[in-house]
């Protein structure tokens, strides 16, 4: 499903900041990946999601080899990839309904299927009492809720969640947990970079440690 | 799109340069009229004698008309002169002379019109070819010959047409121009849409899509309200003029534009504009390229 094999990825002149990235991640994994800020997890996810081109290596994604992915092509394996980030990237003018709708919508879903999918993910999010509303007028929890449907509604093979719960307190990260738990059981693949030492112990997953450019698998049980 | 703070101006600057436009055609083509209106009379006219009888009347018709170069000539009697010339003077004439006296003061006349083959340069000779035959004519009193005076008239005419093209064109190059920065500015403001739409797989067609049908929205918006506030300003500026004491004459033949102008003006217009913003689109875009999604 991913795979790196020798990957560099360096910024113009500076050293590389991640060095000989080697590791496959399967269908329906769970995988966290952990290190201290700036040391290339957001550059790993960019890499995976082809917002970044690595400087040497190979890397595969859901059966695309990135090496020789065409710019156009770019959003169509996008389109297999669900994105969570901290800052939930919801658009203002749109209501809660109408954010999570918007995959569906770029990928021209006919629009009875798109009310049902979307009908569909905001009760699995508990957002039914909201779907209305506009982003403005909802709280962190909710708002990260609502990017978790919209990451989820197209039905993505792979999930990327950027530090999903770095605005939210413990109660509300635990609750966003729960719905990414649900999802993996179900086959989903998920890689998912946070801090919070607590969500990670609670997890039985794949644990990728970022440190000085380098990367280090460990499993948690 | 995002609801941001460049679509109202770019909206407004739309319109008020559409009317612009418009005002600056309307001024050209009416102009033109204008022109037309001295340019469509018979630069030569035949004034004829006040006690010229009937016979020499219809002997100088049927001479005139037997010249090979004549399309057509028209008698114009005392009655339909003081007609036309109350109708090319607003103030009220009768205030100082009666329907009876202006009658008789004005000559009954004869106008001489060529075939439309005869080319400009030609005309001024034909005509001075009859000046000279029929100034002796029985019943004729005096032969006046314009076409000089018209053919200086023509170049003012040619000149305006090609002054007129050029600020037409140099106006809508700056107008595209200026809408061009303007939705440029509107895309950089709408960046974390863009950022959204791109993180959820929208090919850079669907987002192309999704700006030209919002500038699509404002052109078909801007263009009605262009043409809304053209007219009501052509009529405002028609019903002074006619109150001011022009010419009647020159106010009745003051023109708006018709389906056919309109359509070409629109589809310049839009045509011009879309493929100035595409290029703008498309350069904006290949900017924001590189987008990061944190």
């Amino acid at each position: 499903m991913i795979s790196f094999k020798h990957v560099y990825k360096s910024y113009a002149t500076q050293a590389p900041c991640l060095k000989d990235l080697n590791f496959h991640v399967d269908k329906g994994d769970f995988v966290f990946v952990v290190g201290p800020s700036g040391s290339g997890k957001t550059t790993l996810f960019k890499l995976i999601s082809a917002y970044e081109t690595k400087t040497s290596g190979e890397i595969e994604v859901l059966g695309h080899n990135l090496n020789s992915l065409r710019q156009g092509q770019i959003p169509f394996l996008r389109r297999k990839i669900g994105f969570v980030l901290q800052n939930y990237k919801l658009l203002k003018n749109k209501t809660v309904f109408e954010n999570i709708e918007l995959p569906l919508l770029i990928q021209n879903v006919e629009k009875p299927l798109r009310a049902i999918a979307v009908d569909r993910m905001i009760e699995m999010v508990g957002l039914t009492d909201l779907k209305d509303q506009y982003p403005d007028f909802l709280s962190g929890g909710e708002q990260q809720r609502t990017a978790i449907a919209r990451a989820l509604v197209h039905n993505p093979e792979i999930v990327i969640a950027d530090e999903p719960t770095g605005n939210l307190d413990f109660g509300m990260s635990q609750t966003i947990m729960q719905i990414f738990r649900r999802f993996s059981e179900q086959g989903l693949t998920i890689l998912m970079a946070t801090h919070d030492q607590r969500l990670i112990d609670q997890a039985n997953s794949r644990i990728f440690t970022i440190e000085k450019g380098h990367i280090q698998e460990g499993l948690r049980r | 799109m995002n609801t941001n703070s460049s679509r109202w101006p770019l909206f407004l600057m739309l319109s008020i340069s559409g009317v612009m436009l418009i005002l600056g055609y309307l001024t050209y083509k009416n102009t033109l009229t204008a022109l037309g209106v001295w340019n469509n009379s018979s630069p030569l006219q035949i004034f004829l004698k006040v006690d010229a009888t009937e016979a020499e009347k219809n002997q100088l018709i049927a001479a005139l008309k037997a010249e090979p170069q004549v399309e057509d000539v028209t008698l114009t009697d005392r009655q339909q002169a003081a007609d036309s010339f109350k109708s090319s003077i607003q103030s009220s004439v009768e205030s100082f002379l009666s329907d009876e006296e202006l009658t008789d003061l004005l000559p009954e006349s004869v106008e001489v019109s060529l075939q439309s083959e005869i080319n400009s340069e030609k005309r001024e000779a034909v005509y001075g070819g009859l000046t000279e035959k029929f100034k002796a004519a029985p019943g004729v009193d005096e032969v006046v010959d314009n076409s000089t005076w018209l053919r200086k008239f023509d170049r003012i005419d040619r000149f305006i047409r090609f002054a007129g093209l050029c600020a037409f064109v140099v106006v809508l190059s700056l107008l595209s121009y200026m809408m061009s920065l303007l939705l440029k500015v509107y895309i950089d403001e709408s960046r974390p849409d863009i950022e959204v739409y791109t993180l959820l797989g929208a090919t850079r067609w669907s987002i192309y899509r999704i700006f030209l049908s919002d500038l699509l929205q404002m052109l078909v918006g801007g263009s009605a309200l262009t043409l809304a506030v053209s007219f009501i300003l052509f009529k405002m500026l028609r019903n002074y003029l006619s109150k001011s004491g022009l010419s009647q004459n020159l106010v009745e033949h003051l023109q708006f534009m018709n389906l056919k102008e309109a359509s070409v003006f629109f589809f310049l217009l839009f045509v011009c504009i879309l493929t100035h913003s595409l290029f703008t689109i498309r350069a904006s875009l290949q900017q924001l390229n590189k987008l990061s999604y944190d």
